[in-house]
């Protein structure tokens, strides 16, 4: 049956291939120059001339001016003028992006001066869309298009970032705020529990993400949010596509620009850890309240006398690796030109930013881009481009070493902020101090070490950081030629290429810090990695007008080959030269049979292909009836046989109502009103490959036969039960929407109303353990996402004063709604927050994916008559050894048990809205613009110390909330010296509302061309720019976005991407203060 | 620069001829490098010697809470829960109780997934092309008596459970103890009977150390026996496929065996088989130097292969602990990781660093007979002056230590020497590369059957060499002859095997456990350095057994019924 349906499949591929060369061939063959007859009517000509100005008067280079009708124009020069042969009858289209189109009929006049008005609506704009562009007043999807412009003027290191606030339904949440680390983007909620990350897609390449990129080199950014925009990328578009274009130059006068800034940034929050008097106080206060004798300090502490007298305050280890004032520079030169046959685009740009954290390790980031795009006609005819062809490039260098941070144990932030203050960084020889020993000939006769087993953080981050290098490099680009065949139907044919190729070094000396902390031998790493995929795409485009029938087809093909992902690895000790300038493994000692500690690795493990066959058909009648349909038809290697190919259809439909006759009563308050609604499926295969093959793993199963411990064998295993069904994620999603604007275009409103559901989930749901292997990937669960987003914005002019003030908001609900298991449950880790803690998020079918789950809590215990009275139904106390003080855990089903059947859900960490605004003024040459984005409804868990495996560990300022007395508090349990259940347990103590409104820029600029008007360029702007200088929120912790997952992209189990809002310790973001310069010449 | 229409059409044209010829089906076949297609698996010896490898690398669980001989110890009336207050499940083994309901998971996951590789390898093995008979029949012998061993760790650990033969995934009910231990048995006898009996030559090629061996399936024969008739109060082992059974008779004939032919035996200095006798006697453990064993010397380490007739299978550990791939934490020894000592520093080498879990009842050490050698020889006694550095110096509550009773399970406590006020494992004596990480430096092969046990359970099935078996265990302990009863061989076999995961699964098959809890209870100890009394907390309705991870239980969807007393 299977065989036969591969084959009935084989056939239809074929039979599809065969079809779509027939469908051209006519084309081909009926295309001839006649078609480009030139019928306008032939009269007197006379020389226009004149200028083109905006509402200012400033003269506007680059104005396309042409004979309507006609193949006929001209294009402004430098000073705003032109000239053109025309006749008396005919209307000159002037056109400008950014300017509202106007239509002049020449007349007797020979003169011609013309103010452009800007187009503050951008109905007329053309956004892009997949494979191709539309004009925004006729689309019918759920779409966000930001200009390159507004991403510059946000200052991010990240280009992402830039859409923070703007972007209603874009959730944004950088991962650490160290530079470089990227951000977690989800559309529309979380959709899926692996990689719930949208589709980008540079210039027409599918990249991983967008890290790679200057904000400086885009053009415009377009999100397709839903269904049925982003139909046409079919299998890989569940989670909607961020459409990201590089700038391109335009036919006229060269434009240079140059933009640079000069800042600092500090932390913007700091942790406020205890100083050693507190320290000792509340170390007391636990030993107290269990009983047990205060510490005698002198006793444990060297140099006790110092700390008692307040001359010195203990290590504020925190502060110790912070950078005061860390420097960060930007540098981005755009070069863009051309003629009428030939235009160009060349950036470059440089950022450097220094870590704020890590002083003694290495957090700085670095990036240079260079971008080189052209286009060029080749052959043109009758006004018509016959031939195009076109490339864009852009390279990018990084260089992003980190000091480690996420978890809990491997996060330098969290051990600065744990670290006892009684240990000194360093020693009288400047040398990093050792752990708190005990050495009596010093310190005298009963003294013991506080904490003999701690070792000095900074020293281990020095260690383990600071002579990590790192050298990523990208060539995202492609080359591209359009050929007109016939008039309008254009065929496109396009390769790309997304190539990386990184190399990392790294050397560990071998150092004593501790007992646990002392290696033999300094250490070498080296690795490299590289790939290489291509993409071929072809497409066909066709623009038809019958009368007021206006159809635009596109037929599409494409092939994507991931070539290569190399990658090769080698671990050595015992360096010939214990230096990190020469760390490389060529100078360490040959390897032989007693060496255990090397290891080397190298894979390809180049993965996957994808065929595709797409169109899309687009409808409208006079501009007011509008439809859409889309279908991808998608074939990927990730999947076996009779599941390799999906096929992804979409609809969508519009009404521009404003254009009826019968609103013509309401045009002088509303002028524009469009309804619109789509529907469309979409596919996800973003999952370990080879689910479907039963094979043999080597990995994870060596044993040691024989007399020496120094030799494997390795065993092997079937490492999952194969599941030759596994096929696409598909996500279905209705979307309806309006857009109106009112009052002369001032007030414009978006709102969109949206239903997400993705069915057969790519999930690893838990299987019996008595199957004996891995669960593989099955299509096994369901999740739904249903919300609004609105958009608002005002803009008015009163004479030279502008300004504009835009807002939006996204609201959204996540709910997991099946799992194909007899559990229901996804697990998330145990010991997170600390040793000993139990799994505290799940995927669970009726909740929202990732909810924090613990015990519900009725309180503290506040005096002994209320411990007497926490009691079980059966009269029995629930714990020994309870005191004033303690939580009372809520005993949810009354089975005089506090076990996991009483734990609820405690917090939900998915946003319930996300939101921002941003506020513009400009005022003959002044500009002032302020930008915030926030969101509210989340959760955060959060726990900056051990309190499992780390009595001893440090508090933060927090600790002041504990309760220490009948009466004091309420929320938080009192302190115990050793861990206890109080802080074991997963309970709200741990789970704070993140909800929080950020100013993420605020930029006052003045140009001063507007002053010394003889300044030989078009604009010289200076400015200053504070970033995320203030948070509102109430959240305890340094910084309320927290994107942090545990995440492994190799062992899916050890994979928790789809959790998020736990903060271990996260590097915080920067505050920053940033002068700059832009000249336009 | 201006191209003919022509030309830009012919170059369409071959545009799009490549198109068609890229729909190819084969673009969308993608090849997997790294792992082996299973239809051309298990063919060959080696692919087979492979296969078993991960069976063997099953036994060791990664999360050392979980190894069973840990597990039973915490369990048994010989040890209380320890560890640092945070060790909840430490405390939690020991007073049956359980506050994380997959807490156990670990140990079922891992010897279930040695199970479905044993049984990939037992329905492919006909596959495989032998030339040698023996080493066919030794590797089919191998993989037999590794199913038969995982199960019955199962059993003891949690009383019945799923009995799966095949690799098909199949959601089962628990099967009942007859079809267990019928099919224990059956595995078993088909591992005595396939492999070759090759007796242990101390001074021959121990390439195959670690290798299951017949000799290791009778011995193991007899635990299963011992256990199954004890705890469900039978006459004999059944058989499944066929039927019959197996009797005690031929479990006799079988340990007989063994103990005359394999060419095991016990060594002269019961001492020198625990790693604490390779501590430098000179500086770092003069208690070596103390006379002793059968020919009255000063301890010496016999190591773990040549000399060490006694070990007749064990956990081969490895300097490749890590977290990380390819290391993995289950190839260094946890057990003494976990049974170590809390808080220790450098002053009490040769004993390192621990979670310390399992401190020993005091009432074991004054258990012990004048003169027994096993007494030091199995119990660090803080207070006893001949264990050198330590004695004086001990630290209490060294790291919020629970039921701290100053006593601790000698034979597996990580053994450290001092180099340049550094720690540093003693295998880092043999080994240079070894890591100076306290948490995956201890290596010492963990024996989970040992000579003198199979001497002791010939001596309990009344082979007719019973007093003579039973004597030779005394003997070597420094003791003179007492009669081959059942009372005295229950005490000789506590104080020859504790700390060793032996003794709680001896109480249950005996039916002593509840009697033998009572004695154990109020003990004082200290928690957090504060007095208390320990109580022991033996729960009779659960058998003795672990509860099932219960998110297994609703996986089954009802099928898998819980444990009594855990539901």
């Amino acid at each position: 049956m299977r065989k036969m349906l591969n084959r009935f499949i084989k056939n239809k591929i074929r039979m599809l291939c065969i079809v779509f060369v027939l469908s051209i061939a006519p084309m081909l063959v009926n295309s001839s120059g006649a078609l480009y007859a030139n019928n306008v009517l032939q009269q007197e000509k006379q020389t226009i001339t004149g200028t083109i100005t905006d509402a200012d008067g400033l003269a506007l280079p680059g104005v396309s001016i042409q004979i309507k009708g006609t193949a006929t124009g001209t294009v402004t020069n430098l000073d705003g003028k032109f000239s053109l042969s025309a006749s008396s009858n005919n209307v000159l289209e002037i056109k400008l992006v950014g300017f509202l189109t106007e239509e002049i009929t020449v007349g007797e006049s020979t003169k011609m001066d013309v103010k452009l008005i800007e187009d503050v609506v951008g109905l007329d704009e053309v956004v892009v869309i997949g494979y191709g562009v539309q004009k925004k007043k006729l689309s019918t999807g759920a779409n966000i298009s930001v200009k390159g412009e507004n991403i510059e003027s946000m200052k991010t290191t990240n280009t992402i970032d830039a859409l923070k606030g703007i972007s209603p339904g874009v959730s944004i949440t950088q991962k650490s705020g160290q530079a470089g680390s990227g951000s977690k983007v989800n559309i529309r909620g979380v959709g899926t529990v692996f990689k719930a990350e949208p589709l980008y897609i540079v210039d027409g390449i599918a990249v991983g993400d967008m890290d790679n990129l200057s904000p400086s080199d885009i053009e415009s950014i377009d999100v397709l949010k839903d269904a049925a925009s982003a139909a046409i990328y079919g299998s890989r578009a569940a989670n909607g596509v961020i459409l990201v274009t590089t700038k391109t130059g335009k036919a006229g006068k060269t434009s240079i620009s140059y933009d640079g800034y000069f800042g600092r940034q500090n932390v913007a929050k700091k942790p406020g850890t205890l100083n050693a008097k507190q320290y000792a106080e509340i170390q007391n206060e636990g030993m107290v309240n269990d009983g047990k004798k205060p510490y005698v300090w002198n006793l444990f502490v060297p140099d006790w006398d110092k700390v008692e007298s307040g001359e010195w305050n203990g290590t504020n280890w925190f502060d110790e690796i912070t950078n005061e004032n860390a420097p960060i520079q930007s540098h981005a030169l755009n070069i863009t030109g051309g003629t009428e046959k030939s235009n160009y685009s060349v950036g470059a740009s440089y950022l450097d930013a220094k870590g704020i954290l890590g002083k003694q390790g290495n957090s700085d980031y670095k990036r240079t881009n260079l971008r080189l795009n052209s286009e060029h006609i080749l052959v043109e005819k009758n006004g018509q481009n016959i031939l195009v062809f076109g490339e864009k490039l852009t390279y990018t260098n990084s260089k992003k070493p980190t000091i480690r941070n996420g978890g809990a144990y491997w996060n330098d932030v969290r051990w600065m902020l744990t670290a006892s203050p009684f240990l000194p960084v360093y020693n009288d020889e400047g040398d990093y101090h050792y752990a708190l020993n005990a050495d009596t000939a010093i310190y005298g006769t009963g003294y013991q070490p506080w904490n003999a087993n701690e070792t000095n953080p900074i020293g281990m981050m020095d260690y383990n950081t600071r002579n990590n290098t790192n050298n990523n490099n990208s060539i995202v680009g492609n080359a591209y030629m359009v050929i007109q065949l016939i008039k309008n139907l254009k065929f496109r044919s396009a390769y790309g290429v997304n190539y990386y190729s990184n190399s990392t070094r790294q050397w560990i000396p071998q150092y004593d810090l501790s007992v646990n902390a002392v290696t033999e031998r300094d250490q070498v790493n080296q690795s490299m990695s590289s790939g290489y995929t291509w993409t071929w795409t072809n497409t066909l485009d066709y623009t038809i007008n019958i009368g007021s029938h206006n159809i635009s087809a596109l037929l599409g093909q494409e092939s994507m080959k991931e070539k290569s992902k190399l990658t090769i690895n080698g671990h050595n000790e015992n360096t010939f030269f214990q230096d990190a300038e020469y760390a490389y493994l060529d100078n360490t000692p040959e390897v032989d049979e007693t060496t255990t500690w090397v290891t080397l690795g190298g894979s390809d493990k180049y993965g996957w292909g994808l065929l595709s066959y797409f169109g899309r058909l687009s409808y409208d009648f006079k501009e007011t009836y509008l439809l859409t349909a889309t279908m991808r038809y998608d074939g990927s290697s990730m999947f076996d046989e009779g599941n390799k190919w999906g096929k992804f259809p979409s609809l969508s439909a519009g009404w521009v109502m404003s254009n009826e006759s019968f609103m013509s009563g309401t045009s002088n308050w509303l002028n524009y009103l469009k309804l619109r609604g789509s529907w469309g499926q979409n596919g996800n295969q973003q999952i370990y490959p080879f689910q479907y093959l039963a094979s043999l793993t080597f990995e994870q199963a060596n044993y040691f036969f024989g007399t020496e411990k120094s030799i494997r064998t390795v065993g092997s295993y079937p490492p999952i039960l194969p599941n030759p069904d596994i096929k696409w994620e598909t996500s279905e999603q209705w979307d309806i929407g309006t857009d109106m604007n009112f009052f002369n275009n001032r007030f414009q409103l978006n709102f969109d109303w949206y239903k997400k559901v993705t069915k057969d989930w790519l999930v690893l749901a838990p299987q019996l353990d008595t199957y004996g292997t891995g669960a593989p990937y099955i299509n096994g669960g369901e999740i739904s996402n249903k919300g609004y987003e609105i958009g608002l914005r005002w803009n008015d002019q009163k004479g030279d004063f502008r300004y504009s003030v835009s807002a939006s908001l996204a609201h959204n609900k996540n709910e997991v709604t099946n799992i194909k298991n007899d559990e229901k449950i996804i697990h998330g880790p145990s010991n997170l927050l600390s040793q000993g803690t139990s799994e505290m998020n799940r995927a669970q079918v009726g909740f929202p994916v990732g909810y924090f789950w613990g015990y519900e809590t009725d309180g503290v215990m506040q005096d002994s008559a209320e411990v007497a009275a926490y009691v079980t139904p059966a009269g029995e106390p629930y714990f020994s050894k309870m005191k004033p003080g303690d939580i009372r855990f809520v005993d949810k089903n009354q089975d005089g048990k506090i076990d996991d059947l009483d734990k609820v859900m405690l917090g939900d960490p998915n946003p319930d809205y996300i939101f921002g605004f941003q506020i513009s003024l400009d005022y003959k040459g002044i500009s002032f613009q302020v930008s915030a984005n926030g969101q509210s409804g989340n959760q955060i868990a959060k726990s900056y110390r051990m309190f499992g495996d780390g009595p001893k560990n440090n508090f933060t300022q927090d600790v002041y909330n504990r309760w220490h007395g009948a009466g004091t508090t309420n929320d938080y349990p009192r302190l115990s010296s050793v861990p206890h259940r109080n802080t074991q347990n997963i309970s709200k103590i741990y789970i704070e509302d993140g909800d929080f409104l950020r100013i993420g820029t605020i930029t006052l600029g003045y140009d001063l061309k507007q002053l010394i008007k003889k300044l030989p360029v078009g604009e010289l702007r200076i400015y200053a720019t504070a970033k995320n200088i203030k948070t509102f929120t109430n959240y305890s912790g340094m910084d309320p976005e927290v994107g942090y997952a545990p995440e492994d992209d190799d062992n899916p189990e050890d994979d928790y991407r789809w959790m998020k809002g736990v903060d271990l310790g996260l590097y915080p973001s920067a505050k920053s203060y940033l002068i700059g310069l832009s000249i336009k010449f | 620069m201006m191209l003919k229409m022509k030309n830009i059409k012919f170059y369409i044209v071959s545009a799009l001829v490549f198109l068609v010829m890229s729909c190819d089906e084969d673009f969308l076949i993608q090849k997997d490098l790294f792992t082996q297609l299973d239809e051309n698996y298990y063919s060959s010896p080696d692919e087979i010697d492979a296969a078993l490898a991960a069976v063997y690398a099953a036994i060791p669980t990664d999360a050392g809470n979980n190894n069973p001989t840990l597990l039973s110890e915490l369990m048994s009336d010989d040890r209380f829960g320890g560890g640092g207050t945070n060790d909840i499940g430490f405390k939690d083994t020991d007073a049956f109780t359980i506050s994380t309901e997959d807490y156990y998971r670990p140990v079922w996951r891992t010897y279930y997934e040695g199970i479905f590789r044993a049984n990939m390898i037992l329905k492919r093995f006909d596959q495989a092309n032998y030339t040698d008979e023996n080493a066919k029949n030794q590797a089919l012998g191998e993989t037999y008596f590794l199913r038969a061993y995982l199960y019955l760790k199962l059993c003891q650990l949690f009383g019945t459970v799923p009995l799966i033969t095949d690799p098909a995934p199949v959601n089962f009910p628990k099967a009942s103890p007859e079809e267990l231990f019928g099919q224990i048995a059956f595995d078993l006898k088909k591992a005595i009977e396939l492999m070759p009996a090759i007796p242990y030559n101390p001074s021959g090629d121990q390439s195959r150390l670690g290798h299951a061996t017949k000799w290791a399936a009778e011995g193991m024969m007899a635990r299963a026996f011992l256990f199954y008739t004890g705890y469900y109060q039978k006459s004999e082992l059944p058989l499944v496929e066929g039927g019959g059974s197996v009797t005690k008779n031929q479990v006799i004939t079988w340990v007989d065996e063994c103990i005359a032919s394999s060419g095991h035996g016990l060594v002269r200095d019961f001492r020198n088989l625990w790693l604490y006798s390779a501590a430098d006697t000179t500086s770092d453990y003069p208690y070596n130097n103390i006379l002793g064993g059968l020919d009255n010397k000063t301890a010496k380490w016999v190591g773990e292969s040549g000399g060490n007739i006694e070990t007749v299978f064990a956990i081969k550990y490895s300097l490749f602990g890590g977290w990380n791939a390819p290391n993995k934490l289950s190839y260094s020894n946890q057990l003494s990781l976990y049974m170590g000592l809390r808080g220790a520093n450098n002053n009490w080498v040769p004993f390192g660093q621990g979670w310390g879990g399992g401190p020993v009842n005091p009432q074991l050490w004054d258990s012990f007979e004048e003169g027994d050698i096993r007494k030091e020889g199995s119990i660090l006694n803080v207070n006893n002056p001949n264990e050198g550095a330590i004695y004086g110096n001990y630290v209490w509550n060294g790291d919020n230590s629970q039921h701290e009773t100053g006593m601790y399970g000698k034979k597996y406590l990580p053994i450290i020497y001092n180099s340049n006020n550094s720690i540093r494992s003693i295998y880092s004596k043999f080994y240079p590369g070894t890591s100076t990480d306290m948490q995956i430096f201890n290596m010492q092969d963990e024996v989970l059957l040992r000579f003198a046990d199979i001497l002791l359970m010939g001596a309990e099935l009344g082979s007719a060499n019973a007093q003579d078996y039973f004597d030779q265990v005394r003997e070597r302990a420094g003791l003179t002859s007492k009669p081959v009863t059942l009372e005295n061989i229950k005490i000789e076999r506590r104080h020859e095997l504790c700390m060793e995961g032996i003794r709680y699964f001896d109480l249950l098959r005996w039916r002593d456990a509840e009697a033998a809890f009572a004695i154990a209870s109020n003990i004082p100890v200290k928690t957090t350095n504060l007095d208390e009394m320990y109580v022991s907390s033996f729960r009779p309705e659960t058998g003795g057994f672990l509860p099932i991870p219960e998110s297994q239980v609703r996986l089954s969807n009802g099928l898998l019924l819980q444990n009594p007393g855990w539901e």
